[in-house]
């Protein structure tokens, strides 16, 4: 993977429903995908992962060196439960809604796995000036900006 | 003194003004581009391939940057689909089209010649910065 993207790496998503939010780089899963988190706290992006090519890393770091990401968080943790055998003719199935099989997001057990990441990273953003407001701000192209002119 | 009065209550309603739209504006993240037309010699155009004219790019050394990058073609339609009647038509820049910064792009479909002179979004993606 490239040279610029390591721990602590603050990265531009450009697609998604967070396009345009900076978050914090954590580290690369097996499946190649990148495990970044807002800080959920920061900016409202909980644990996700994106890929490379949809992403713009930039120069600033967040030093969060010391920081060790649980294993706990692969690509596992991503994919939803697998049903129960013969779904389709239990009961449950018939209550539940096509909405909550669905749902995106973190569960209970999940959130907390998020919180304990975040507190350390958190703690580091705090230290720098500016970096906090720099992370809930979202990159938006202007009049007059353009990317093939800009230093990232 | 009226100068300074009449400063004092312009600006109010002005701002109130920006501050919605602001509010419901989605952040960009294309650069604009104009659909030029078709790659064509004199008499004949080859509508597989399209030139795309990128706001702010003038040399061909400036398209470097957006060669692979996505484009797509954004367009209303009377019939609503899936909740929505924008529709759109994706394709990505091959390469640069002479020594002023346009672009050729091919699209999943032709784009239809209705779309010539009108604004196609260029995306900042795959990117490899």
């Amino acid at each position: 993977m490239s040279t610029k993207i390591t721990k602590g790496t603050v990265l531009i998503l450009l697609i998604g429903k967070f396009k345009g939010k900076r978050v914090v780089f954590l580290k690369q899963l097996s499946s190649g995908l990148l495990l970044v988190t807002g800080p959920y706290q920061v900016n409202g992006v909980p644990l996700t992962r994106i890929k490379r090519k949809y992403v713009i890393a930039t120069k600033t770091k967040v030093d969060i060196d010391a920081l060790e990401v649980p294993t706990t968080i692969n690509d596992k943790f991503f994919t939803p439960k697998k049903p129960i055998n013969n779904w389709e003719k239990t009961e449950e199935k018939f209550f539940t809604k096509k909405q909550e099989l669905k749902k995106v997001g973190l569960n209970e057990s999940q959130q907390k796995i998020q919180k304990e990441v975040d507190t350390s990273i958190v703690e580091a953003i705090k230290k720098v000036q500016y970096l906090k407001e720099y992370l809930t701000a979202r990159f938006v192209l202007q009049k007059g900006q353009l990317p093939h002119k800009m230093k990232f | 003194m009226s100068q300074e009065q009449k400063k004092e209550v312009k600006p109010k309603k002005v701002q109130k003004k920006n501050k919605k739209k602001k509010q419901n504006k989605a952040p960009r993240l294309h650069v604009d581009g104009i659909f030029m037309g078709y790659r064509r010699g004199l008499t004949t155009q080859k509508t597989g391939t399209s030139l795309i004219k990128i706001v702010g790019v003038a040399t061909r050394k400036e398209t470097e940057w957006y060669l692979g990058k996505k484009v797509a073609y954004v367009y209303n339609a009377s019939r609503h689909h899936n909740g929505s009647n924008v529709r759109t038509i994706w394709g990505k820049i091959t390469s640069s089209h002479g020594n002023s910064g346009i672009v050729r792009a091919k699209f999943k479909r032709n784009l239809p010649a209705i779309a010539m002179g009108k604004k196609v979004r260029v995306m900042m993606y795959p990117s490899n910065i």
